[in-house]
């Protein structure tokens, strides 16, 4: 029973995660049908800001007594800044002039891009990975024989925190309503009133502050950053976004804790090491029975 | 797109290019070029490449060129232009050295691999971004039925010939096995799913150990023989991918405009159209996967007979996305195209490794080694922005591009 608890718990942990990036796809994909494949590469550049900044605290003063709230903050807040920058140049060097043009030009732009920053970083540092400072005290809390980390809890509610951010940010405020009207149908939005292209780089900044945090975050969970690590993840969480629906915000939440969690429980049964198979299985099984994924709207045609 | 309405600005890079490319051709000297400057400029070019300094960048420059400006040059099939480059890449390699032929390999197996994936991208409109899997499953047959200490080693030498049309009938079944399910779904799902797929396949590959023995590998794959002759180096190898990509080209462009063509066009333009119109969509669309997938799985099979070793990290995502970056590059529906981005995509990355600037104060004596990837996603990215459609769209396909700018651009005003 315990040791299905520690899954589980696991399992929400890599799956807010996967939320947090998942919905950084569906946000684009909603609004440009399209495929940001550079977005596991925001979520890398996160995870160094986030790095050079506690480094860069840990010159200065002392982070080995308590938990450094503020330190902690100010790394989240620049790995955001950093990755919103990235993302308003991308759209507007590799992406805004290809938005009438064939659908998969954007894509290969997209994959450029995202070959792009993996490389920038491999030689800024010498294809080394980087190690966190340590933020947390590495002990953990248990509970009878369940162990939680302190970085493990702050991950599972930080997650949870942006997801409801975000959430209220779509639902409740204006740019947010402008984001849905987008995603509906471009030209009619356009005619009443909405500035698309403003619209669209919102919809970006929001994606990639997420993606940016969820960096720094996972970075102080494992401890370390490299070049690649935005990859796997970037996968899985367009995976998520897929499962629960792409283009629809709360089903690239549920799909992320979706799939974290049975990715983290299949280890039971399969081995971690069909942990990624298992993934992929459980998408092609959800999309054959329900092609619009968990939680999407049913559209009798996909272009 | 000077019907289109729109005064072609210079602020838009795409209408600036056509239209000076239109208003070249419009001068005499420019049709006269367009009409015969194949018959002049190949010949030069080819008696340069053939000149120029056994220096590894230079003519590594010279033949990019030469099969460069053919491609881009060559408006129409014809005998003459057929066998000029057959002439020119049978003689290039001829004056290379082991390490650039390897290259030379590496360009004609990416060209077979994207004539492959542009039946199911190109033709029938499929997005497939897990091609890597037939690529894996042909590498893979023939590595364990050839290799002896694998339980295969069965009539090596002769067995190349054996394996190669069982992987392409295994590597299609594998395409369809993969089509059933998947095939109802559009767009992007099928690009997601098909990823899923192409790294199940690599993850197998990697877990299996009693029969793919696992991350170590399959090693020691004998070479094929042809008559006596081992075919022992990528050099000679390369001539056997070099008849694979002719022959697949030319059945590829054969199965384009006949009937099955027409109704992958259908497809790919609307499905519930072509569906309407009594095509059966379904069969169709599974037709093109088997057959992009038999030309993939041909393409593991010499990729595993010139590498005599395969590992599963071979055959990771990387590979699916450069084959699909290169047709898309090429220019989509189109087997010249193809082998343009084949060229671009994987000879440049080698090209770049010895690239250096040492110019006043600045001295990136590494800039190629160590940046190569990095200018290579920037090019994406630039050839993307600057012809969306891709550098050698077949002309239907930019027919069409056009008449969307057309729409777009009497929509705005």
């Amino acid at each position: 029973m315990q040791e299905w608890i520690q899954l589980l718990i696991d399992g929400v942990t890599i799956g807010g995660v996967y939320a947090v990036i998942a919905l950084g796809y569906t946000l684009v994909y909603g609004v440009l049908r399209m495929i940001n494949f550079a977005h596991g590469e925001l979520f890398m550049m996160g995870a160094f800001t986030g790095y050079y900044t506690l480094t860069a605290f840990e010159n200065h003063s002392n982070l080995n007594d308590s938990v450094p709230v503020i330190t902690i903050a100010v790394a989240i807040a620049m790995g955001m800044i950093v990755a919103v920058t990235l993302a308003l140049v991308m759209e507007r060097i590799a992406y805004r002039p290809l938005r009438r043009a064939p659908r998969l030009a954007p894509l290969i732009s997209a994959i450029g891009v995202s070959i792009f920053l993996r490389n920038v970083m491999l030689r800024a540092t010498n294809a080394q990975g980087k190690v966190y400072p340590k933020v947390f005290p590495r002990t953990a809390v248990e509970f009878g024989e369940i162990r939680l980390l302190y970085v493990q809890i702050f991950l599972v509610v930080l997650s949870v925190v942006f997801l409801a951010l975000l959430y209220l940010f779509i639902q409740r405020t204006k740019a947010g309503v402008a984001i849905r009207a987008v995603a509906e149908d471009r030209d009619t939005a356009a005619l009443m009133g909405i500035n698309v292209d403003r619209t669209i780089m919102t919809t970006f900044a929001a994606g990639a502050a997420l993606a940016g945090a969820a960096g720094v975050v996972y970075g102080m969970f494992v401890t370390t950053a490299t070049s690649g690590m935005g990859f796997i993840p970037g996968i899985k969480a367009f995976t998520a976004a897929v499962l629960g629906g792409i283009g629809s915000v709360p089903g690239a939440m549920a799909g992320g804790y979706f799939l974290g969690i049975s990715e983290s429980l299949s280890t039971k049964f399969f081995g971690a090491e069909y942990k990624d198979v298992v993934a992929f299985v459980l998408l092609v099984l959800v999309l054959i029975f329900r092609p619009w994924g968990l939680f999407g709207k049913r559209e009798d045609k996909r272009a | 797109m000077a019907n289109s309405g729109r005064p072609a600005t210079s602020l838009d890079p795409r209408t600036h290019w056509a239209s000076l490319s239109a208003r070249f051709r419009a001068t005499p000297a420019g049709a006269a070029v367009a009409r015969w400057g194949e018959f002049v400029a190949l010949p030069l070019l080819a008696i340069a490449a053939g000149l120029a300094p056994g220096n590894l960048n230079t003519r590594w420059a010279f033949a990019i060129i030469v099969v460069a400006s053919y491609l881009i040059l060559r408006a129409r099939t014809s005998l003459f232009s057929i066998a000029v480059l057959a002439a020119m890449l049978t003689y290039l390699p001829q004056q290379m050295d082991a390490f650039e032929r390897g290259i030379m390999f590496d360009v004609a197996l990416y060209s077979l691999l994207g004539i492959g994936l542009n039946v199911v991208v190109g033709y029938a409109g499929l997005l497939d971004l897990g091609y890597v899997a037939f690529f894996a499953t042909g590498a893979y047959l023939y590595a364990l039925l050839a290799a002896p200490e694998f339980g295969g080693g069965f009539d090596v030498g002769t067995s190349f010939w054996i394996v190669l049309p069982m992987a392409m009938v295994l590597a299609g079944l594998v395409g369809v096995a993969l089509g059933v399910p998947v095939l109802r779904l559009r767009g992007d799902y099928l690009a997601i799913v098909t990823l899923g797929f192409g790294e199940i396949i690599r993850i197998m590959i990697n877990n299996q150990d009693n029969i793919t023995n696992g991350p170590v590998g399959v090693f020691a794959i004998p070479k094929p023989s042809l008559g006596s002759t081992e075919l022992s180096g990528p050099f000679e190898l390369y001539f056997v991918v070099l008849a694979g990509c002719f022959i697949a080209a030319f059945a590829a462009e054969r199965i384009r405009d006949s009937r099955v063509g027409r109704a992958w066009e259908a497809i790919r333009e609307d499905e519930d159209v072509a569906s309407a119109m009594g095509v059966n969509t379904t069969s169709y669309k599974l037709l093109a996967f088997a057959i992009g997938a038999a030309i993939g799985g041909a393409g593991g099979v010499m990729y595993s007979a010139k590498q005599s070793a395969v590992f599963p990290s071979d055959f990771n995502l990387d590979v699916s996305i450069n084959v699909i970056a290169l047709v898309i590059i090429g220019g989509m529906g189109n087997v010249r195209g193809v082998v343009l981005g084949a060229l671009l995509l994987i000879a440049l990355p080698e090209v770049l490794r010895t690239f250096s600037i040492d110019i006043a104060f600045v001295h990136l004596k590494n800039l190629g080694a160590d940046y190569r990837l990095v200018i290579f996603g920037a090019a994406l990215v630039t050839v993307m922005v600057l012809r969306p459609e891709g550098l050698l769209p077949s002309r239907r396909r930019a027919a069409e591009f056009e008449q969307v700018e057309i729409i777009e651009s009497e929509r705005a005003t």
